[in-house]
Order: C-alpha cells, then structure tokens, then sequence
C-alpha cells in the first residue's frame, strides 16, 4: 500500500474518560466535530425498542443551558446531522473554522445535561412516528427489515429494528425513561469527539478541556448482550403485500466485525453485486432475465452479522426459480474458478472507495470516530492491507462454510391478488 | 466560563476560491481544468446538450445515456464495466430535462487507460437490442414500484401542471411509453446530440497540467468536427402550457401518509431576482431551521421532514414546497403553508432572523466549494447558464447586503399562495 492510504491524526484523552482525536486539514476553510455515543438499538430494553433512535431525536431539543440547539449552529454558519444504528449514535457538525468553539459549546452542554422538555418529547414522538411511516410502511418492500431481522435472531437485539419493533414502543415513551437513557448511556466516558479540518490539535485539545473538562464521567449501565445461537434448520417466511412484483431475501448469520471472515464476505459480496460486471448482474439480471434487480451486501455490524442476498423478481417468474438462480451462484463460487483478476478487481474497488470515502472532513471526523469506537483509530489505516490479503481460497473455503443451508433464513414477498 | 453565553462569532463575507483555466480541444470542445484537491484522484465529466428537452420519442434521451455503456463493436457491456471497475474507477451516466452527462471518478494513476475506454465507450456505442430488452424490462419493474410511492404520483402530477403535459418539460414517461423505443431510436439520438458541437468537458483533480493533453488526445484529435456548430443549442422552448387547475388530488385507499407539492411557474437562475429569492427561499423551507420545518414538524410534528425548492432549468424554472405527511393533516399543512408565505409577503424579518440565515448561507457557500469534487459540482451546475464561479462571489455578497424589505418585496412578488398549485396523494377519498 502507498503512503497515501494512511491517515494522521492526533489522540488525547481528558481525565472524564473522553477520547479526542484530531486530524488537521488546512485545505479546507471548515471545521467537522463528530461525536459518537457508544449507544445503539442492541442496547435497548425489548419492551421500550426504537428509544436510541428517539433519544437522538431529542438530542436536538434543547440542553440544561442552551434552549434550542440548530439556531445558534446556523447563526455560527455550521449544519450538523445525526444517525442511530444497532451499535451506536453519531452526532456530526461542520462550521467555519473561525466560529469551531461554537461547536464545542453546543456538543458540551448537550452532553452535560439535557433540558428534558416534555414538549419536545411528545412532539418528537409524532416525528418519529411519520418516520417510521414514511420509510417503512408507507413503500413497497419498506416492512422488509421488520420481519426479517426477526427471523433471522431470535435472542440478540439484533432482532428489532432501529426505528422500534413497533409503534406502540415509541407512543409509550415517558419522559423518566428519556432522563434515565440519558444519564446511563450519554457520558463523556461513553463518547469520542474526533474533529478534522482548519484547526491544531493542541488547540482542539484545549478547547476540549475547557468545554468538557467540567463534565463527569457517569456509570455507565454495563451492556448485557444475549450472543446468538447457533442457527439449526432453514427458516422461512412469506408474507402477502400489494407490491408489483415478489421479491426475496436470503441472510445467512457472520462472523463479527472483527473476525476475518468479515473482510473476506466483504469481497465476496462485491463479487456478488458491486458494479455492473457483478457475477450476479451479469447472469441473473441480464443472461437469464430473472431479476429486475439484485444485490448483495453485508450488514457491517459489529456483533456477529448478517450475509444478504435480496432482488426483485422480474416480471412472471417465481420465488423458487429466482431462489435457485441464487443458489447456483453460490454453488459457482464454492465450486467453480474465481479468478485472480476477479478478486483484483474487488480489491481495487475497495481502495478507490476508501480514498473516495476520505475526502472531506466530514467523512474523516466520522470514519476516524468509527474505528476509534471498534479499539483503535489505527485501523483506519489497516484496513486496505487485510482488505489486500484476502486470498481466493479463503473466499471458497468462508462460502462453503456460510452458505449451509441451515445457516439461512429466506423471506418472501407474494402478491396473490390480482394486478 | 458561563455556558449559557454563545461564545464569539464572526460573518464569514469572503469566500477563498481557486478559479478554473478555460481551454480548447484541437476539434473545438470548450474544456474546464479545475486545480483541486490534494488525492491522487480525478473526475471528468463530459456534459452534452442531450436532454429530455431535445427527444422526439419519450425516453429516448434516458435510455440513450443510460445504453451508451452497453456494448462496443469490440466489447460487450459487462466487459466494459468489468475494465472501468478493474481500474477502481467509478462510471456513471445521467439524463435530466437540459443535459446529459458521462462522468468518472478515478485514480490518478490509471487516467490515461480508463479515459481511452471512456472514449471509445462515447464515440462508438453499439446499442445492443438483447441489452435494451434487459434495461427496458428493469426499468418498467422500477416504474411500477415508483407508481406505489405516493411521493412520485405527487411530483409527476405536479410536473404536469406546472409546465403543461405535451410541453417538453411536462412531458412525464409512462410504462406503455417504454415499450416503442427502439435500437434505431438510441442510434439517432447519440448521432445527432452525443457529437463534440454538443459537448463541453471538465476535469477536476490536484495536477491539471497532466490531463489537456490527455483529454486533447482521445477527444480532440481522435473526433473529427462532423459539421455542427460548437455547443449547438436547440431554439427557445415554447411557452410554458400551466394548466388552468388549481388543485388535483390522487386517490390512493391503502397508503399510509399524503404526499403533497404546493408550488408555481418561476424562472431559471439568470432571472435577476433568482438569488435574492434563494435567500428568501431559504427562509421559509430551504434549511433546517427554516419557517416550515419549525412549524410543520418541530412544533406539529405532522411530518418527517418538509422543504421548499427553487428549481432552475435551462429556460424556466419554478418554486415547490414538498413533504410527506400523517393522512388526517395534509390540508391543515396545505394552510399552514400559505399562513408562512402570508406571513413573508406581510411582516418584515427580523433582524436576527436575517442574521442567522446570512450567517447559515454562508456558511453553506463555503461548504458547497469545500473539496474538489464538489467544487465541480458547483460549476457543472452553473454552466447550463454559461456562469462560473464568480456567481458564488456575488452571491456571498448579496448574502451579506439584502435587506428585509427587499424580501418581503420579493415575497409579495413571488409567493402569493393564491394562484400556485396544490397537489396531494394518499389515502384522500375520491369525492375531494
């Protein structure tokens, strides 16, 4: 690997437990501050899902000192974000490099204390609803996740979505709840701020030490994580909706985020579906005219997670034709030539994407922040080497070993009335 | 330290630009090497006067640019693909009502290599009848999809009021529409609007020196003029064909939530009035924190998100308010959106308000221009109008001058909620 894959940065650690880490770009005339509460979906209670997700929400309704959050960040001329996944919650702000202490500022109080406002709750709760509605149930396939994360986990959190199980979870929500989440969850010694752009890192640091020097760490709920079994027998599930065409699904459970079985299924699925020479293009899609379209991924999950095959059928054919076609793929890679050239190109594809992927501060905040939070901002660095070491043999001996039958859950979607 | 006191802030007025170097290919082609950047990474972008706009045949200009790298007389489209993804490098097409655009991202490295397929790629298509078949039954399935999601009923009905259905911006493609096009109708198309009298070029990336001659070499000399005049443009359009109807509304029993778009005719950007309107845009639904987004969901929570846009095409354009919202509430959001531009059109902002969003503004001028690439989206997006950078400095400036009775003069101009059209889709009952 060229020098140009690796990324400097600068670490630093207050006495509250929080982590910095800064990576100076003076190209850009920006500041990104990115903080990450290691706090996601797996961590909720089954009977209160969808909470991280909704606690985000509230993130933006005003903290103990700073009534209202977005104005004064869009008076300092910054724009921010914010996601929730099953391992964790991002918050993410870029501002001019002249204004960055109003940054400091607003993350700081908001990790502080929040102001807890039963309005904003209540209001946020109907947000989230028309959330959950528009991308989940308001689109044909939208409800896909809601059956098959529970199909394919049976005890791992894992097994309901980010957005909550159901609605019901998220119209219960008391305010006690939300001050509980907060003061378990969101501590200096639960997050790391990472910032990249126009600034030093001794000046981050201080300014770190002055904004969130004063705030205590907390005790953090110890998490209590119920591992998956291992998975025994086939399982299979169909379900009836209007949508203009079946689909299916097909996950197999992975290795975790740190098993090498990660990278190796990483490729494997872009052998499976990036691009448009893609094994499974190619021949499902355009020789045999079976899909309309299809596509392979993993979940990216930091417990073990899941290998996904899923398409749209085209137009007359059936799920079990469709799913053989799969199958026959599957068979090809396990049996059948992969190519050195094959396994270069996927490769190639990945280091393009990780310089793609680091060009702009924000990117950089957020990607340093995500790999500090799996043990170490140093494998940002790493990645493309164990990326690059990933030999055909192992891709053929993971495959074999993931693609057993018993390892598989496949939902279905029919149309049984008439179109 | 108190933390109930903002800390200092300072208005950003002046935006550091690096300003791109205009040249021309030995056939003529206008091109723009953009300096940027710091990776050993570059994008070039080939950018044709190949809209919708110009067909004759509804989705001959998409499945033209979408078919271009589908097949060569030497290469098929898998093994094109196969090259440009062997290289890392990133090929993507697309089509809009104005332009049509070819463009790769890729490493520096492999340039030369990846720009002599792209160039062959462009210059010699081959339309294969097998690929199209392929593309126009994937596309028909995708359509069916898109015609469940109450948020494409409303944005095409929309469309149709707005410019007029047998306008050629109106016009909306329908599945049955799919069907009629042919190899032949591709082939005619490519050769009358994918030549170098359509075509202008960018190339972005941190060594612009290397990439004149490179580009000169596959799209200069290996081109021949075929008689068209330089950066050929069709004639004005027709007059827009607004339809009489002010409201419509798309009955759709089993959605879930109400798509709704509430908007009017305007102008592109070279209106003299369009970016002191974008300000005012800005204001009402063109930023988090904008009047819409504050009242519809902040404090209703009737939606997920709602937003204004002010739509620039080449010779039109128009102003629409979109969102997505509970089923019950769609018309008490139809009325709060016309109680907020009332309220623009009646009540001077206030200076803090106008301080927060100059400040906001700004701030979003200098993020669109932070990183190369999207330095060159900023200039793909201005050359339809023959604008460069420079219109950034203006309106930084503008930003920085426009008064709050100069925005409620252009509120009262513009958004008079009275004669703009509303369109809703979701589970309404057809006796609306």
């Amino acid at each position: 690997m060229s020098s140009k894959n690796k990324m400097e940065y600068t670490k630093h650690r207050l006495h509250n437990g929080l982590r910095i880490i800064v990576n100076s770009d003076y190209s850009s005339p920006m500041v990104a501050i990115n903080i990450l509460y290691d706090i996601g979906a797996r961590d909720e209670d089954p009977g209160l899902t969808g909470f991280a997700h909704l606690f985000e929400h509230l993130m933006f309704g005003g903290s103990v000192n700073i009534p209202d959050y977005d104005s004064p960040l869009q008076l300092a001329g910054g724009e921010n974000n914010a996601f929730t996944n099953n391992d964790y919650t991002d918050y993410h702000l870029t501002i001019p490099y002249q204004n960055q202490e109003t940054g400091f500022w607003l993350e700081s109080d908001r990790m502080n204390e929040l102001a807890f406002s039963q309005d904003s709750l209540d209001v946020q709760k109907k947000v989230v609803i028309e959330e959950y509605r528009q991308r989940y149930l308001n689109q044909p396939y939208g409800d896909a996740w809601l059956f098959l994360k529970p199909l394919a986990y049976k005890v791992h959190p894992y097994l309901w979505p980010t957005i909550g199980k159901e609605i019901r979870h998220i119209e219960e929500a008391r305010l006690e709840d939300v001050k509980n989440f907060f003061f378990i969850h969101y501590a200096p010694n639960n997050a790391i701020l990472t910032l990249s752009g126009s600034i030093k890192p001794d000046e981050a640091f201080t300014m770190a030490e002055k904004w969130f020097g004063p705030i205590s760490s907390r005790k953090i709920k110890p998490r209590n994580i119920t591992a998956e079994p291992v998975q025994t027998e086939y399982r299979y599930q169909e379900v009836e909706r209007p949508v203009p065409s079946p689909a299916v699904y097909l996950v197999w459970h992975m290795g975790d985020r740190f098993s090498r079985e990660y990278y190796v299924l990483d490729l494997l699925s872009d052998i499976f579906s990036n691009g448009m020479s893609a094994r499974l293009f190619l021949r499902v899609v355009k020789d045999q005219k079976l899909f309309s379209d299809i596509d392979a991924y993993i979940t990216g999950d930091r417990d073990p997670g899941l290998f996904v095959i899923s398409g749209r059928l085209a137009n007359g054919i059936s799920p079990e034709s469709g799913i053989k076609a799969i199958r026959e793929e599957i068979s090809r890679i396990i049996d059948g030539p992969v190519e050195e050239r094959e396994l270069n190109k996927v490769k190639n594809r990945a280091e393009s994407q990780f310089l793609f992927s680091n060009m702009n501060v924000q990117n950089k905040a957020m990607n340093l922040a995500y790999f500090e939070w799996l043990g170490d901002a140093g494998m940002i660095s790493r990645e493309l080497e164990l990326i690059r070491s990933v030999t055909v043999a192992e891709i053929k001996e993971t495959a074999r070993n993931l693609f057993r039958e018993s390892n598989c859950s496949c939902l279905v979607y029919v149309n049984k009335g008439e179109k | 330290m108190d933390r109930k006191i903002m800390p200092d802030i300072k208005t950003v007025t002046r935006l550091g630009l690096t300003h791109p170097e205009n040249a021309r290919l030995s056939n003529g082609i206008p091109v723009v090497i953009m300096p940027a950047g710091t990776e050993p990474v570059c994008r070039v972008d080939l950018v044709f006067n190949a809209g919708s706009r110009y067909q004759d045949t509804i989705f001959q200009s998409s499945l033209t640019n979408q078919m271009i790298p589908e097949g060569t007389a030497k290469l098929t489209g898998g093994k094109i693909a196969e090259e440009f993804e062997f290289y890392g490098t990133y090929f993507n097409i697309s089509a809009d009502r104005d332009e049509a655009d070819i463009t790769i991202h890729s490493l520096e490295k492999h340039l030369e290599p990846v720009i002599r397929l792209m160039s062959d790629v462009l210059i010699h298509p081959s339309f294969p009848e097998e690929e199209l078949n392929v593309i126009k039954a994937n596309r028909i399935e995708s359509m069916k999809v898109d015609d469940q999601r109450v948020e494409s009923l409303a944005r095409k009905q929309f469309n149709r009021l707005i410019f007029g259905k047998n306008h050629p911006y109106g016009v909306v493609g329908e599945i049955q529409d799919i069907e009629p096009v042919t190899p032949a109708v591709l082939a005619d198309f490519h050769i009358r609007f994918y030549d170098q009298a359509h075509c202008r070029i960018l190339v972005t990336g941190p060594h612009p020196d290397q990439y004149l001659p490179l580009v000169d070499r596959f799209f200069g000399e290996n081109w021949p003029v075929n008689g068209h005049p330089l950066n050929t443009r069709t004639p004005e359009l027709p007059s827009l064909q607004t339809s009489q109807q002010k409201r419509s509304v798309i009955s759709r029993p089993d959605a879930v939530q109400t798509a709704i778009r509430i908007g009017k005719p305007l102008f592109s950007r070279l209106h003299p009035d369009f970016m002191g309107l974008t300000i005012v845009n800005t204001i009402l639904g063109g930023y988090f924190g904008s009047r819409l987004m504050s009242n519809i969901r902040e404090e209703k929570g009737f939606t997920y998100g709602i937003a204004s846009h002010l739509i620039t095409l080449e010779d039109s354009g128009y102003f629409v308010i979109g969102s997505t919202v509970g089923a019950e509430v769609w018309e008490e959001t139809v009325s709060e959106c016309a109680k907020e531009m009332n309220r623009l059109c009646n009540d001077k902002v206030n200076p803090g308000e106008l301080k927060l969003v100059r400040n906001y503004l700004t701030g979003q001028v200098q993020r669109s221009v932070d990183g190369p690439f999207q330095l060159a989206d900023q200039l793909r997006g201005l050359w339809i109008h023959d604008l460069d950078l420079n219109y950034l400095t203006d309106f930084m400036e503008l930003i920085n001058r426009i008064t709050p009775e100069e925005i409620r003069n252009l509120a009262i101009k513009y958004l008079d909620h009275s004669n703009m059209k509303v369109v809703a889709a979701g589970p309404i009952k057809s006796s609306d």
